[in-house]
């Protein structure tokens, strides 16, 4: 088919992001059994998206609200509740 | 309904959803802060159809995307030049330039590995102006497309397409740069 690592490796980017239709996700099955270069594209893209999606949660597990902040807050509030 | 007493429970749950997006402390505590204050001016507006926790962390998504639309709006970069798609494949047939090599790391090493994310941070800020944008809302900040379109004012059409040149030039770059074994810059 035409152009089709090109197409391919736009479909591997938008099963990340929608659910692929019936025919999308054959053409993608189909094209990946025969082409390696799309395959390891398919991988590392879907990989990178994971261990983002891992790191983002690591990093921001043990984060909390600073104390001076939280006073800051609070106080705002206490204004706002004055009105 | 006591403000004060939302600050106690989800403070530190608004905080960190807000630090993740925002990833600047005084950013972040500024969204909870107006968050607050504007669950309170319109708490008549809970339903109690869902807990306070996700009523507040909805409001302050919503403060987000203003704050990223404002931002977007500021920066005007509507005029950008963004990177050819095509230059990544061959114009005769489609068919890959530098065919994709297989990776060897192991995913959840590279978790724990800061020096393979000093590299995809590089390789981040190389991208072009719109793709860095969506790809850091998208898989930095981990918004959904849904809500990048609202804050990009573009569609979703759109998003994908910068999504999936930003994945493009992204495994190139780490290609060269990490697994390559080419010392990054």
């Amino acid at each position: 088919m035409k152009h089709a690592c090109e197409e391919i490796s736009r479909l591997a980017s938008e099963k990340l992001e929608r659910p692929l239709s019936f025919v999308e996700r054959v053409r993608l099955r189909l094209h990946l059994l025969m082409c390696s270069a799309c395959r390891h594209y398919d991988a590392h893209i879907t990989k990178l998206h994971r261990i983002l999606k891992t790191r983002q949660k690591n990093t921001w597990s043990d984060v909390r609200l600073p104390s001076d902040k939280r006073e800051k807050i609070k106080a705002s509030l206490n204004d706002s509740g004055d009105e | 309904m006591d403000p004060q007493q939302w600050l106690t429970e989800h403070g530190d749950i608004l905080y960190r959803f807000a630090m993740q997006r925002a990833q600047n402390e005084e950013l972040a505590a500024d969204l909870v802060q107006e968050t607050l204050l504007a669950a309170w001016k319109s708490k008549d507006s809970f339903s109690g159809n869902s807990t306070i926790r996700t009523w507040l962390i909805g409001i302050l998504k919503h403060k987000w995307i203003d704050y990223l639309r404002k931002e977007i709006r500021q920066r005007d970069h509507a005029t950008l030049a963004e990177g050819d798609p095509t230059a990544w494949f061959d114009p005769n047939n489609g068919s890959w330039l530098k065919k994709p090599q297989q990776w060897h790391d192991d995913p959840a090493s590279l978790c724990q590995d800061t020096q393979f994310f000093q590299v995809l941070q590089t390789c981040v800020q190389h991208l072009p102006e719109k793709q860095r944008l969506v790809f850091d809302m998208r898989e930095l900040q981990g918004l959904d497309s849904d809500e990048i379109c609202k804050a990009c004012d573009v569609s979703a059409t759109n998003v994908h397409v910068l999504l999936h040149r930003a994945r493009l030039a992204l495994q190139q770059c780490l290609e060269i740069h990490w697994f390559g074994g080419k010392k990054p810059w």
